[in-house]
């Protein structure tokens, strides 16, 4: 048994050592070819790992889903490109007039602030706080409580100062709404506090802390706990003005300078960030529309299954068509922020290298690359380290024995299904900032998917990750040496189409996938 | 008196008995181009007149031949063997390209270029029954996938720009008797003739032992194996005739458009097969052949910037201007997607399956020699005479056939259908105008298809909730258009409204679960 596992276990560090191994070869070719041109050899490496992030957006998605539930989702590049479209959509829809500025800053302001506030105040509160004052026992609520009192006064202070802000582009302010949101605010910070002066509200945080528990643990399948069935609960601490001014204070005030730093430069930004979550909710939605109707009533057809899903694409694609018109709409470089345009290194970073150095990466790439890799841990982080994550690498292995232990499996196949078509639709977002928006963007992330899905092993995520960083390198080099030999980097693809061919013949359950 | 039916024939006369529909399909396809020339005053042969009414529909026909080759094949593999091929357009575009290089870029005579291309096909296919040895199911399907797309994305590249014409494409001429400008009456009886071979090919392979032994792969591969039969050899004899099938529809292709373009080898030249057996029927004969006529052809009438829509109710008429064609790719994959999941057997499929029942009943009911002959032994038949047979006391134990208002109840989709269909015919005989029948028809099923949503949707009742939201999202955006904050409030109240409704319909349901008629009902859908 032990060394059975031990083969096994060096089986896959051979594969990956060899993996590893042939990037690194191909990239000694490229220095030694370019004899060593740095410059040049950054651009290659850095060129292929952003492919390899945007095709691992697209091969997360197919990897996960076929290892959970045997579904090999042909129209996952489709939903790369319903997000790539709905992006576009948003972003040109959100024209530059002080209306989409007003709009754009009280969204931001009621959701990320709150959200800023709560973070900085529970970070403050848990680490901060207990390191600056040690002697003194710190007291702070339930993070549950902490929501309740940034949802309360947050929003609504978040609603007037925004609107207030924005009114300030067009030259006009407004003293009465100022008035008007600190009496709102006192009126939530009290209601909600422990000791409140002007309701009872008790229940508003005891008894909904203890609601909102309930209801988690339903969805999640826990066992509710013994303290759910009283009406009080001595663990959940309400919030105490007295006791918590300090980190709130903190939390308000950080937030508050960010925002002023930032001020309106970042309207660009925040377009971005609207664009990308509208991508993101467009495409899980399309994920669990797609699951539900189609899906779910061919998994005892496996095979019209696969014949669905290619129809899928067809249809995705058919209906971006009629909706958007089959001409390419280009990039969206326009609408990016200034920081993200450009080589690098970045403007604000410009003093830390020295006068003569400059490079021809993109800054956008590093973007591409970071936002890659964050979600790459993400994802790996969800599935090694939640609850959901171990039912659904449970389910990897036998999805008959955990929905037996009382796991509701239709709704994670569903949940599964809409976080990979979240993930591709992100990746359509993200290189849409970079490459054209077309019908047929799609399709050739699918296929580069596809082969990254096979050659790193389906159904094993570190094998996918892995692969797709090589096979991003592998086309970038090929793109390379096409072009110095030919002039052209159309035969890239080719070549990562070959290497799929090549693995299907001779080993076709991958490099890190378990025999089928 | 011997039965007309048991008397022995002559082999041919016996086979166009058998297949007398196909024979007078044939028959109508022959003479198709002087039909249409005699219906609408024009040459069926352009080499007098080259344009016209019947030259214009011989070409419509010559593609839906080719679409028709191209599905039988592809229906070979997919319908029949359980080979998922979405790289089918690797062996249209090797034909349609092989041709146009060999005889556009190089001179080679047609004919051996044919042949050339015939065996450029197979070897491809030979390549692909080496990977079927190893790759199964899913992974073939990437496989061919894969392996199309390499072909597209070489057809493209510009370093094979002298031999392949990269984006341009290639032109070539094609000899004089079997040029379609030229010629197009040959053309079309040579087309045809490549339709009737494949067809007869395909019916033989699928009638023969070895035709069987595919079904068998298809359905458990595993068991094929264990019988004893050599399952890479038969994957491999599937794969080959599908391809060179596939192939030869390519040289038609090269051959009807003179060149040869990039787009042969796109994933539409795969999508587009796929659909067309789909919908004529999955591991049918006819069944993809008849897809194509029909996609092609309806295709010719209903894809248009403007089509002209004319609805006549009694002495109304309404007629509307509609730009269907930005619409046809999505009806097409919707239709697909309906297909697959409510007809995955097609229409042959659908329609064998009545029709065998039928026949079956009639075979032993009504045609059936040794009963019409001994008539003792269906007493069914003769209740007066002896005794009650099985069959009759089965019959006779059958409960009472329903009333129509339980009918009506328990199949409330039916209901409507009949009274589209009373409906229908009640006008066309009224008013003596066949138009305002179907008129008629077309308006009531439209109408119906809110009500046939909901009450399939019935089954699912969060759906409505679903749809309440729907409608809070859509209906603001076409009314006010202009007031975002405005449009966001209605859509509130419509979805919470809605959403009660759907609450409310749904405990109602719920409630009507106790009574046996309606249970029957929600159970079945």
């Amino acid at each position: 048994m032990n060394a059975l596992n031990l083969k096994k276990i060096s089986s896959q560090t051979l594969w990956g050592g060899i993996a590893v191994g042939f990037t690194i070869l191909l990239m000694i070719a490229v220095l030694l070819d370019s004899q060593g041109n740095i410059k040049l050899f950054s651009q290659v490496v850095a060129g292929g790992l952003y492919q390899g992030m945007l095709i691992f957006m697209v091969a997360a998605g197919l990897s996960i889903v076929f290892g959970l539930m045997d579904v090999l989702n042909f129209a996952q590049g489709s939903l790369l490109m319903v997000g790539a479209y709905v992006g576009f959509d948003v972003l040109s829809r959100m024209s530059a007039s002080d209306k989409t500025n007003a709009f754009l800053l009280t969204l931001h302001v009621m959701v990320i602030g709150p959200i800023l506030v709560l973070i900085l105040w529970e970070l403050t509160a848990r680490l901060i706080l207990p390191r600056v004052m040690k002697t003194v026992e710190i007291e702070h609520s339930s993070l549950f409580g902490k929501i309740q009192v940034v949802a309360l006064t947050g929003v609504p202070l978040g609603f007037v100062v925004g609107s207030v802000w924005a009114k300030d582009f067009s030259g006009e302010s407004d003293v009465v709404r100022v008035i008007f949101a600190v009496v709102v605010v006192l009126i939530a910070l009290l209601s909600v506090s422990r000791n409140n002066i002007l309701f009872g509200l008790r229940w508003l945080s005891n008894e909904g802390g203890i609601r909102f528990r309930r209801g988690m643990a339903l969805l999640f399948n826990e066992e509710a706990s013994p303290s759910d069935h009283v009406d009080y609960d001595p663990q959940f601490k309400q919030f105490d003005l007295n006791k918590e001014w300090l980190p709130l204070a903190f939390g308000v005030v950080v937030t508050v300078l960010v925002a002023l730093v930032l001020n309106n430069t970042e309207v660009l930004m925040l377009r971005f960030g609207v664009a990308a979550i509208a991508a993101i909710l467009a495409g899980s939605i399309a994920g669990i529309v797609m699951e539900i109707v189609f899906i779910r009533p061919t998994y005892v057809r496996p095979f019209f299954q696969i014949v669905l899903t290619f129809g899928l694409a067809l249809v995705i694609r058919e209906g971006i068509e009629y909706r958007y018109d089959i001409d390419p709409k280009g990039t969206l470089g326009g609408y990016l922020p200034e920081f993200l345009q450009g080589t690098f290194p970045p403007a604000y970073l410009r003093d830390l290298f020295p006068a003569d150095f400059e490079t021809t990466i993109l800054n956008y790439w590093i973007f591409m690359i970071i936002m890659g890799l964050l979600m790459m841990i993400g994802v790996q982080l969800l599935l090694m380290r939640t609850r959901i994550g171990i039912i659904i690498r449970a389910g990897v292995q036998d999805s008959e024995m955990v929905e037996a232990l009382g796991v509701n499996v239709r709704l994670v196949f569903t949940g599964v299904f809409a976080l990979g078509a979240a993930i591709a639709a992100m990746g359509g977002i993200i290189s849409a900032g970079f490459l054209n928006i077309d019908t047929t963007m799609g399709d050739l992330f699918l296929l580069q998917a596809i082969a990254v899905v096979i050659i790193g092993g389906l159904g094993s995520y570190a094998g996918t990750s892995l692969t797709a960083i090589v096979i991003g390198i592998t086309r970038s080099v090929a793109a390379y040496f096409s072009r110095r030999q030919f002039n052209t980097d159309a035969p890239a693809p080719i070549v990562v189409l070959l290497l799929l061919c090549l693995v299907l013949y001779v080993k076709p359950s991958g490099l890190f996938g378990k025999e089928h | 008196m011997i039965d007309n039916r048991l008397r022995r024939r002559h082999p041919l006369v016996q086979t166009i008995f058998d297949n007398w529909l196909y024979f007078l399909v044939l028959l109508f396809l022959w003479r198709f181009p002087h039909l249409v020339a005699e219906w609408t005053n024009s040459e069926a042969d352009p080499a007098r007149r080259a344009v016209g009414e019947s030259s214009f529909w011989q070409s419509v026909m010559i593609d839906t031949f080719i679409l028709a080759i191209l599905a039988m094949s592809y229906n070979l593999m997919l319908g029949f063997t359980g080979l998922i091929s979405f790289g089918h357009a690797a062996f249209f575009g090797a034909g349609v390209y092989v041709m146009a290089i060999l005889v556009g870029q190089f001179k080679v005579s047609f004919v051996s270029a044919l042949m050339v291309a015939l065996l450029t096909g197979t070897l491809i296919s030979l390549i692909w029954s080496i990977a079927a040895f190893r790759i199964k199911g899913v992974y073939f399907a990437m496989f061919t996938l894969a392996f199309a797309e390499i072909f597209f994305l070489m057809a493209r590249l510009t370093m094979f720009k002298h031999l392949t014409g990269g984006e341009d494409g290639i032109r070539w001429t094609v000899p004089d008797w079997i040029n379609p400008v030229k010629n197009r009456l040959q053309f079309y009886n040579f087309a045809l003739a490549c339709v009737v071979i494949t067809f007869i090919l395909v019916r033989r392979l699928m009638n023969s032992p070895s035709g069987k032994v595919l079904v068998a792969i298809r359905d458990n591969e595993t068991r094929a194996r264990t019988l004893g039969f050599n399952v890479f050899l038969y994957k491999t004899l599937a794969i080959m005739v599908s391809g060179a099938l596939a192939t030869l529809a390519g040289i038609l292709h090269a051959i009807d458009r003179a060149g040869a373009e990039t787009s042969v080898l796109g994933t539409e030249r795969t999508i587009n097969p796929l659909i067309m057996s789909l919908i004529g029927g999955l591991g049918t004969i006819p069944g993809p052949a008849l897809g194509a006529g029909l996609i092609r052809i309806s295709e010719q009438y209903l894809r248009k910037p403007e089509l002209q829509v004319d609805l006549n109710f009694m002495i109304y008429r309404y007629r509307t201007l509609l730009n269907t064609e930005s619409y046809w790719g999505l009806a097409l994959g919707a239709a697909f997607i309906i297909f697959v999941l409510a007809i995955p057997y097609g229409v042959v499929g659908a329609t064998n399956n009545t029709w065998l029942r039928v026949r079956r009943w009639l075979r032993i009911y009504i045609y059936n020699p040794v009963v019409r002959q001994n008539p003792q032994l269906a007493t069914w038949a003769t209740p007066f005479t002896g005794e009650p047979s099985e069959v009759a006391l089965a019959l006779a134990q059958q409960p009472a056939p329903m009333t129509l208002i339980e009918w009506a109840r328990r199949y409330p989709v039916a209901l409507m259908n009949a009274i589209t269909f009373i409906v229908a015919v009640g006008t066309g005989l009224l008013t003596w105008d066949w138009q305002v029948g179907v008129s008629w028809a077309l308006f009531l099923i439209l109408i119906s298809i809110p009500v046939r949503v909901v009450l399939w949707l019935i089954r699912w009742p969060k759906a409505i909730y679903l749809i309440g939201i729907g409608l809070g999202f859509l209906v603001p955006r076409l009314l006010f258009e202009d007031d975002a904050l405005f449009s966001v409030m209605v859509g509130f109240m419509i979805t919470v409204v809605n959403v009660g409704v759907g609450i409310y319909i749904y405990r109602w349901i719920t409630a009507l679960r106790r009574y046996p008629l309606v249970n029957t009902w929600i159970a079945k859908r």
